[in-house]
């Protein structure tokens, strides 16, 4: 059992000033690996592994812990600023913190960014610390049924705010299905659209659809823009008045940080869902509440914080199943494994019993890093508001040369080059025709985890549908996914999440588009 | 003055050339590991790697290339220059299995082994709470009942299903991803049995899961009391070897150099602490030749078995 001398001696351990310079040495780096796009959080932590080799076992899993729940926060920094998210969790981000940027108040939306990211973060590793150990079992309910059916409901949900006629969202969609497709078939092993290419049976590498649809994308869009547009107004960093997050905007966005920070728990907490979906599914849960979902998409403060909280909470939420019952919750989680072997450890049921104070230590190490997380945050936000003033001329080809060196870095070599891209031309069609490239990265991303979760389900069940009467979860998500799709169908007025390439006049824009 | 130094650039650029041809290694060599960062390929490279610089004197360059099972960077290694400045660290199934049931583009053939560090050891694993002792219970009980499998390799999968062929069990075989799919399956108690790779070793330790049948050709250290699939008659095993190879036609002298280093590494302290204690491997050199007779007969044990089960799936 726990005893309190034993807590003491981890609480020292982890106000050491090694393992206090670990978690904030990890939280700078993660927060300036989100920062820059092209760089994303997998990429710094399988970097970084080694490194911690040679350090204590608390400063090496402290420091990998900031990496992770700096990046998160970092990412909104490249969405709100640049358009171009850090990675796939932030491109919800973007849908409203860069035209709130360009209509003058960068400031406002980067702080209402890090405050959402830090309070998810911060409530979420409470969650970790109360929760983790004795309900981590829980996570064990949600078998392939409940899983599939979760996936089936987002899909559907975020799918459904699409932007403009239906046609090009459910285009979109289907186009994502079809790429998530690309691989091995789990049983067969047969070779789905892999044109005999060894690199592709794993699938289309995810970084490099990321990368190439979301960051790189966006440069070609602005060099279209400077090269049309060349007297485009920059985003004015002066000092408005209104440009700062004041108390009474803090306290409307708060309903949804709050909100957010649960959805981005849960789905963390469920090993097997993906970090990704938190954010879009955030995101469109707080649209669909609001009272005026017209305006999401042109800069509504919620947008940000529904996705900032929900992106972050993910972090530690996953690590639950971790620490908990040994099974990693995300990517970061996996890489975590990994270290911990480095370190001789191996994270499992017996973890608490095994590595008491260790556990304690990382625990506290964690709290202090969301507070870092704030102090790096609101001095990171002074400094990178300044990147507004940089003329695009020079930020597009740093930006591309940061993209690429971001897919190489990944392994998967020129081949993966090739297919950023692919996607980067794909993805500015897209957003030029707009067709909602959101939809398409979430279709892309869910596919095949839930053709995974369905496909167990039906062979475990032996195709049985009666088994779904045995498990309540599965079916209350099944019927919000029917209500969805009714709603879908009937509804002729479909909210809009990508604001349209934004022209000269920097003002927030109501949409001419008709909304068929 | 600029001939001068197009001469002297010429000079420099002939003396690397000629340089690199003796005196092996005398630059940084690079370490490409089959599978992605963070897993206990990855991990065990790396350590290997370490061990490996001291022996050799040069800094090792650690490249992850993931994809379809090791294949992919086993192909990059097969197609590249055969000077011993590119190894691959792998399991020796991308090698020896691989090419029998997916289509890449090379063979055991087109790779010289420097040598085996260690052997994983797989085995089949049921809930802890499960009525079944071993494989051999749970194929009793697959006659008359519906049980379930979890698979996360191609090889396992086709055991399986031999298994299953021979017997004419009622067993459905349920595709995972990786240890960290099937554990939450096998422990909510949604599986009968699974196989497993190695990441069951915490959590035999914690009595949530039981091994009921060792996957190697030889009995377990960690588990001394579970037979093997051949001891049940079954006439396969799983052994997988995390080895070093190099492509066919790396000069003799650079792979005997490559071959002490790494039976120096293969002793290193800190390498064997990790394999046979954080990973639970078995840590033991295996020579590069006597590495190709092993996989040699282990990939012909294979081929009727993929020959069978290929085209049925």
């Amino acid at each position: 059992m726990l005893d309190i001398s034993l807590i003491s001696t981890a609480l020292n351990n982890a106000f050491e000033l090694s393992a206090l310079l670990a978690v904030i040495g990890g939280v700078f780096t993660g927060y300036v690996v989100g920062v820059i796009p092209g760089l994303n959080r997998s990429v710094a932590i399988a970097v970084a592994i080694p490194l911690t080799f040679y350090m204590p076992a608390l400063a090496a899993i402290s420091f990998l812990i900031g990496l992770s729940k700096g990046t998160a926060a970092g990412s909104a920094v490249s969405a709100i600023l640049l358009n171009t998210p850090g990675e796939p969790a932030s491109a919800a981000t973007c849908a409203d913190g860069y035209p709130l940027a360009r209509s003058g108040k960068p400031r406002l939306a980067l702080q209402v960014g890090l405050w959402s990211s830090v309070i998810g973060d911060f409530l979420s590793t409470v969650l970790l610390i109360t929760v983790a150990l004795p309900f981590a079992r829980v996570a064990l309910e949600f078998g392939p049924y409940e899983l599939a059916a979760i996936l089936f409901f987002s899909l559907v949900f975020i799918a459904g705010m699409t932007s403009g006629s239906l046609m090009k969202g459910l285009a979109s969609a289907g186009l994502g299905i079809v790429l998530g497709s690309v691989g091995l078939d789990l049983e067969s092993g047969a070779q789905r659209l892999t044109f005999g290419l060894p690199e592709l049976m794993d699938g289309v590498p995810l970084i490099a659809v990321a990368i190439g649809t979301l960051a790189l994308s966006e440069m070609f869009v602005q060099i279209e823009k400077i090269q049309t547009n060349p007297q485009a107004e920059r985003i004015k960093l002066g000092h408005a008045a209104d440009d700062r997050m004041t108390f009474s905007i803090f306290l409307k966005c708060l309903p949804t940080i709050l909100r957010g920070t649960a959805i981005g728990a849960f789905v963390g907490f469920l090993p097997g869902l993906g970090a990704s979906v938190a954010s879009f599914l955030s995101y469109s849960v707080t649209q669909k509440a609001s009272k005026t979902p017209e305006k999401f998409g042109q800069g509504m403060p919620q947008g940000i914080a529904a996705s900032e909280a929900a992106d972050n909470a993910v972090v530690p939420a996953s690590f639950i199943p971790l620490f908990g019952l040994g099974i990693p919750g995300s990517v970061a989680a996996a890489l975590l494994v990994g270290a911990f072997a480095m370190q001789g450890i191996t994270p499992g049921p017996l973890l608490l019993r095994e590595e008491p104070e260790l556990l304690i230590s990382i625990f506290a190490g964690m709290m202090v890093a969301s507070v870092v997380m704030l102090l790096i945050g609101l001095v990171g936000l002074r400094i990178f508001a300044r990147i507004t003033v940089i003329p695009d001329r020079v930020v597009v080809p740093m930006v591309i040369f940061l993209c690429l060196s971001g897919a190489l870095l990944q392994g998967y070599g020129i081949f993966g080059l090739w297919m950023v891209l692919a996607f980067a031309g794909l993805g500015f069609l897209m957003k030029k025709f707009d067709f909602s490239f959101v939809t398409f990265i979430v279709a892309f991303i869910v596919t095949p985890l839930l053709e995974l979760n369905l496909r167990q389900s039906i062979i475990l069940s032996r195709g049985e549908i009666s088994v779904l009467l045995d498990r309540p979860i599965a079916l209350g998500f099944l019927a919000l996914t029917a209500i969805g799709l009714w709603q879908l169908g009937r509804s002729s007025s479909l909210l809009k999440i990508n604001p349209p390439i934004p022209t000269a006049d920097a003002g927030p824009q109501t949409t001419s588009k008709d909304l068929s | 003055m600029k001939k001068i130094f197009l001469s002297t650039a010429m000079a420099l650029a002939l003396s690397v050339t000629a340089a690199s041809a003796q005196d092996f290694p005398n630059g940084p060599v690079k370490m490409m590991i089959g599978f992605g960062a963070g897993g206990t390929t990855d991990t065990q490279g790396r350590a290997l790697a370490a061990a490996m610089e001291k022996a050799l004197g040069q800094p090792i360059n650690v490249v992850n290339r993931p994809g379809a099972g090791g294949s992919v960077a086993a192909a990059q290694i097969a197609a590249g220059d055969a000077d011993g400045y590119s190894m691959l660290f792998s399991g020796g199934r991308a090698i020896s299995f691989n090419p029998l049931a997916t289509p890449v583009h090379y063979a055991l053939d087109d790779f010289t082994f420097i040598g085996a560090v260690a052997i994983s050891q797989p085995a089949m694993v049921a809930p802890g709470d499960s009525p079944y002792a071993t494989l051999t219970d749970v194929i009793a009980a697959a006659h008359d009942n519906n049980l379930s499998y979890a698979t996360q390799t191609t090889l396992d999968r086709m055991i399986v299903q031999s298994i299953i062929a021979q017997q004419e069990l009622n067993i459905a075989i349920v595709p995972t991803q990786g240890g960290s799919g099937m554990v939450p399956l096998l422990l909510a108690g949604e599986l009968d049995f699974a196989y497993s790779g190695g990441i069951h070793a915490s959590y035999t330790e914690s009595g949530d899961m039981k091994v009921i049948a060792a996957l190697t050709s030889e009995r377990q250290a960690a588990y001394p009391d579970v037979p093997t699939l051949m001891e049940l008659g079954f006439d396969m095993n799983m052994d997988d070897y995390r080895m070093v190879a190099v492509p066919a036609g790396t000069p003799e002298d650079v792979v005997a150099t490559l071959q002490t280093a790494l039976e120096t590494a293969a002793a290193d302290a800190e390498f064997v602490d990790l394999t046979e204690n954080t990973l639970k491997f078995t840590a033991q050199f295996i020579s590069g030749p006597d590495l190709k007779e092993i996989l040699t007969a282990q990939r012909d044990s294979y081929l009727p078995l993929v020959k069978t089960f290929k085209d049925q799936n």
